[in-house]
């Protein structure tokens, strides 16, 4: 469909593509310019007229925060006129599973082109120096976009489930928050429409494109580039939604819209939300992507396809521990903004009802580092050389086992009366030590650092060092691991003998330590091989059954912590929709045990995993040739995308 | 935890030496620079 | 392992392994403690007008017990202590476990008379009895506290008026030692620290008058007839304070000994120095571990229980632990075994040891200077001595008002960080 001939068309289809490009990203606030004329205008007459009431804004306390009312009070929502149900179940967990599919979907198919975008880069760069190398990147990057492809119609449709249950089940709700979110709705429409679109290129335009490391290959990396930016918009709007709801702001204190919408988007958990959201998508993504190419690895039918799937999984593994390592600092940062926003907030998460969430949270993060050091014990398994390190693993697995245990006993315990004065109070006397937070962070940094060490020696096992000063380098590495191993450990001793409020400081310079293993010790093992003497090239596709296991549960891990602290973030608002402005008024106002999210989010996890195989074993017919059920699915996306972003 | 036939050469003083500049450095490192500076600007930093 | 598998297969094993990690999850967050977070009743804004009686009446109940089924709570073991905590002290069931104050109900095993009617009955015998003449008399000048002149005609207006003004009658028994029942252990209920307001306060009587007989109501004409006004006139800032968080009320290690103390409602019973709402408490002993824990526990009263394997501390510290998670472990004598047995689900171990600390730094001394003693009922007998009475006027409303400063307070609670600097569990 494209004529490529010709050196010259080429640049010149190039850079029509790229300008065009250029064009749409204009194209959706070409409308809100127009609208804000417009405000201006009406604004100018109503001054004219009469003097227009002015309200307070319940974030933005500044002087002269006082905005002209635009809009009409949160009503107070009535049971059941502003309530809908099925029967008896509860309206709100239909909603809760209707919402985390869809996010699930939408986080899948935001983070996989992020992944596509590396990928294609890698491919293009290595395209000059090694066309075989750069081609075998380009092919990743292109079965992953397959894969989106589909998840990305299921996604539009699972929007279109989001906002059928909504105006079902929540319409008095619904329409407060559209009312609120009326002038930027369209632009999200508008989006949507273009996302799609240049999705639609972006994939069955890439063998036509395709002319290796050329403007044209340069062009569809452009195309990439803005189909991430659209998505992370999309994202971040989608997101404003639900920041609005836990921390309103740009309203006045009857819910009123003060007529500025960036107030509103921007209110003050919108930002450390957003970020927090990208790194835990990217992490996600690399998971499900691992998982995918973990099943693959498993149902491959010889040795090439073994090696191919081995190796996609590990890439895919790779990048979502890379996005997981700063999430802990955004979820910090998270946590400090939601304490300065609201105190009480704070320690309802923190200290008060939904404490235990922690304690779950907890868990899934030791199971996901026991998980990647496992999987990485196993991953040496196609590495020549690495049985000289074979004997170490057994003593880091003891560490992280007795680590674990360490992070997992819980601060205070719930016990019977009885129990209580065996013990002789809350805390046991000598268990009691290892559940507080000295120990605890104690523990979760030895793990991270177990995980460094597990990693530097993946890197190097199947080599031997040949730089002069390999002998000084091991000794460095050594001392690095043991110092700040020991720094942490001291820290965190020394957490018992000084006040609680000393003792919170401590952890930044055990978290320092730990960091400091991991960038300086991965900075000096890489220097360490260069020039380096290969034992033997990686065999690619003999990673043991058990590794591919391991990245199943590091898939399911990922997804089932994203579902928890989903549900904690969702809880915090406790009886409000809209956070001190729209009380939620239905017999669901209540906050679920902690149990009873276990089992839906354990139900939400299976039924993604299940459409997910759906998805997998669509594509998988595309890939024979089928491109008419893929197209279906376009078409059914494209169809879907309308009413999904419409209202 | 050397690998290399070659590195045999390098001597047990040696090593012991640089293995000390090295523990000093890593007790200068994180003890001194890490926790120092790190607690001093928490203290300031942490407004809860 | 590179045996050729059927894709089915491989699907099967993979979804019983998802299903797998996916049950141990769920169950262990089953296997975790459950809260559940009500929803606190909606902030409704009371047009006094339309209120009707059974509005009231639910209202009062809600105030009184925090919940519609006080007896569903006390059956799973925690007191049903709503925002006017008067169930602490207040027995309303048969099944409840208070005599510090007098009864809401009809004992029908009392061999006295009084105790054989409802409370509503009860309170047209109040105003009856020569006592509350005498009481008139003698507080014809108003009431030193609350500043009301006793003046009740009928039962419901007496009712009213020992929430405003608790002083005014004390039944008989039921005032502090020593001072010959006139003075009441109960606080003044509009105002800190319990504060309900009047409209609050009409409910709270009006669930007293209908509880046994709907057809008593009276309150809402009771409390304008006391006061010579119309409820709810005054009433602009009626609106129920800010919500609290969810779930119950649980101290922090965040947190200082006072909010610590006002949230675990401790006042109520005790009076402890430095804490500018527990002044008052006439129910507990005064809280001045420092002093009392070591005393307390070489007593033989202690010791006793030891051996009886109920008390289990062998340090100050483990002493006022234990006192607060398990208090029937040992009743210092001269007390009922009346304090609330639900604080170990009420603390965290750093709220514990906030909590601790200060108690273990409060001493005689310092219950001197906020101007407390012990009560009567303490077998250590007071602090003061008999001579120092002589000047008690200034001396306590000096330490008085040098409690009311802030500094002092801070420098105690810095004396705590200290202390926690080498006691610290944690």
């Amino acid at each position: 469909m494209l004529n490529l001939n010709g050196e010259k068309k080429k640049k010149i289809g190039a850079w029509l593509l790229l300008s065009m490009i250029g064009m749409l990203v204009l194209l959706p606030f070409t409308p809100a310019v127009v609208m804000a004329a417009e405000e201006k205008a009406a604004e100018a007459a109503a001054e004219g007229d009469a003097e227009p009431e002015k309200a307070k804004d319940v974030f933005y306390k500044g002087p002269g925060e006082f905005g002209i009312v635009s809009g009409p009070p949160a009503k107070e929502m009535v049971y059941p006129d502003d309530y809908g149900s099925y029967g008896d179940f509860q309206s709100r967990t239909i909603i809760w599973i209707a919402n985390q599919q869809h996010l699930y979907f939408g986080s899948f198919v935001l983070a996989v082109p992020m992944f596509v975008w590396v990928m294609e880069l890698i491919g293009i760069l290595q395209y000059g120096k090694d066309r075989k190398a750069g081609k075998k990147f380009d092919d990743l990057a292109h079965e992953m976009m397959k894969i989106s492809l589909t998840a990305y119609s299921v996604t539009a449709i699972l929007g279109g489930i989001l906002i059928f249950s909504f105006l079902a089940l929540y319409p008095g709700f619904f329409r407060y928050l559209s009312g609120i979110f009326r002038p930027v709705m369209h632009i999200y429409a508008l989006l949507f429409i273009l996302e799609s679109g240049v999705l639609y290129v972006y994939y069955y335009g890439w063998d036509a494109m395709n002319d290796g490391d050329g403007d044209w290959k340069w062009s569809h990396l452009a195309l990439g580039t803005m189909l991430n930016a659209v998505g992370i918009v999309l994202m971040v709007m989608a997101n404003t939604w639900v920041s609005f709801m836990m921390s309103p702001a740009g309203v006045d204190a009857q819910g009123r819209f003060l007529g500025d919408i960036w107030k509103v988007m921007h209110n003050p958990l919108m930002v450390p939300i957003v970020i927090h959201r990208i790194l835990g998508n990217a992490a996600f993504g690399g998971g499900v992507v691992a998982a995918y190419a973990a099943f693959k690895f498993l149902a491959a039918k010889n040795i090439e396809e073994k090696g191919h799937y081995d190796w996609m999984s590990y890439i895919a593994m790779f990048m979502g521990i890379l996005a997981l390592i700063p999430l802990p600092f955004a979820g910090y940062w998270l946590m400090r903004e939601i304490y300065a926003y609201r105190q009480q907030m704070g320690i309802t998460l923190m200290g008060g009802l939904l404490a235990w969430v922690f304690i779950m949270q907890a868990t899934m993060i030791a199971t996901l580092f026991i998980t990647v050091n496992y999987y990485l014990f196993q991953a040496m398994g196609r590495m020549p050389g690495s049985e000289r390190y074979h004997r170490y693993f057994k003593y880091m697995l003891a560490i992280l086992v007795v680590s674990t245990i360490a992070w997992l006993t819980p601060h205070t315990l719930v016990m019977t009366p009885a129990e209580l004065k065996a013990m002789g109070g809350a805390q046991h006397p000598v268990v009691g030590n290892y559940g507080v937070m000295s120990a605890k962070n104690t523990a979760i940094n030895t793990m991270i650092t177990t995980t460094c060490v597990c990693f530097i020696i993946y890197q190097r096992c199947n080599f031997n060092v040949k730089v002069p000063w390999a002998w000084k380098g091991n000794l460095f590495l050594f001392f690095l691991v043991f110092g700040a191993e020991a720094n942490i450990v001291f820290l965190g001793i020394y957490g018992y003998f000084i006040p609680a409020n000393v003792r919170i400081g401590l952890s930044v310079p055990q978290v320092a330590s730990t960091l400091t293993v991991l960038f300086i010790g991965v900075w000096m093992n890489v220097k360490m091989l260069k020039g380096a003497e290969s034992v033997g090239e990686i065999r690619w596709g003999r990673m043991s059954v058990r590794g591919a296991y391991a990245l199943f549960m590091l898939a399911v891990a990922f997804t089932w912590t994203m579902a928890v602290m989903g549900y904690l973030r969702s809880s915090v608002r406790l009886h409000w929709h809209v956070n001190e402005i729209l009380r939620d008024n239905s017999p669901w106002a209540f906050t679920n045990p902690l149990g009873y999210a276990g089992n839906i989010n354990s139900f939400n996890v299976l039924l993604f995993w299940t459409m997910l195989l759906f998805v997998f074993w669509l594509s998988a017919l595309a890939g024979k040739g089928k491109e008419k059920v893929a197209a279906e699915a376009a078409a059914e996306a494209a169809g879907s995308a309308v009413p999904a972003g419409s209202h | 935890m050397s690998e290399n036939k070659e590195e045999q050469k390098v001597g047990i003083g040696q090593k012991i030496v640089f293995g000390a500049i090295m523990a000093a450095a890593s007790f200068l490192y994180y003890v001194v620079f890490l926790n120092k500076s790190l607690m001093v600007l928490q203290n300031l930093a942490y407004p809860y | 392992m590179a045996k050729k598998k059927g894709a089915g297969i491989i699907v099967f094993k993979v979804a019983l392994w998802y299903c797998t990690i996916l049950g141990i999850f769920a169950a262990y967050t089953n296997w975790l403690p459950q809260i559940r977070g009500d929803a606190p009743e909606a902030a409704v804004a009371i047009d006094v007008s339309a209120v009707t009686p059974e509005m009231l009446q639910e209202m009062g109940e809600k105030i009184i017990y925090g919940s519609h089924d006080p007896l569903g709570v006390l059956a799973r073991g925690e007191g049903p202590i709503g925002k006017g905590q008067c169930p602490l002290c207040h027995r309303f069931f048969m099944e409840q476990k208070a005599d510090r104050c007098p009864n809401m109900i009809a004992l029908k095993t009392e061999p006295q008379k009084l105790l054989q009617v409802s409370e509503e009955a009860r309170s047209h015998e109040r105003v009856k009895e020569p006592r509350y003449e005498e009481a008139k008399k003698r507080l014809a000048d108003g009431e030193k506290d609350s500043g009301i002149v006793p003046h009740a005609e009928t039962g419901g207006q007496y009712l009213i008026e020992s929430e405003y003004c608790p002083n005014c009658f004390v039944v008989e028994g039921f005032g502090l030692k020593g001072t010959n029942d006139t003075v009441s252990p109960m606080p003044i209920i509009n105002k800190p620290p319990i504060q309900l307001v009047d409209t609050e306060i009409v409910a709270v009587v009006s669930y007293l008058q209908m509880r046994d007989d709907p057809s008593k109501w009276t309150a809402k004409d009771d409390w304008e007839a006391y006061f010579g006004e119309e409820l709810g006139a005054n009433e602009e800032d009626a609106a129920p304070a800010e919500e609290k968080p969810a779930g119950p009320p649980v101290a922090l290690g965040s947190e200082s000994p006072e909010e610590i103390v006002t949230k675990m409602t401790c006042y109520a019973c005790h009076k402890i120095p430095g804490i500018s709402v527990a002044k008052t408490g006439a129910i507990g002993p005064l809280l001045i571990e420092g002093t009392n824990s070591a005393n307390r526990l070489k007593s033989p009263e202690y010791q006793a229980a030891v051996k009886a394997g109920k008390a289990h501390a062998t340090t100050p510290r483990e002493y006022v632990i234990e006192s607060i998670m398990d208090p029937g472990a040992f009743i210092v004598p001269g007390f009922a075994d009346d304090m609330m047995k639900d604080f170990k689900h009420k603390f965290t171990v750093s709220g514990l040891d906030v909590l601790v600390d200060y108690l273990l730094a409060q001493d005689e001394a310092a219950a001197l200077a906020d101007g407390m003693d012990r009560l009567p009922n303490e077998k250590e007998g007071p602090i003061k001595k008999p001579e120092a009475k002589v000047d008690t006027g200034e001396a306590v409303a000096k330490n008085k008002s040098m409690s009311d400063d802030k500094q002092t307070v801070k420098v105690s609670s810095s004396g705590v960080i200290e202390s926690s600097t080498f006691i610290g569990l944690n």
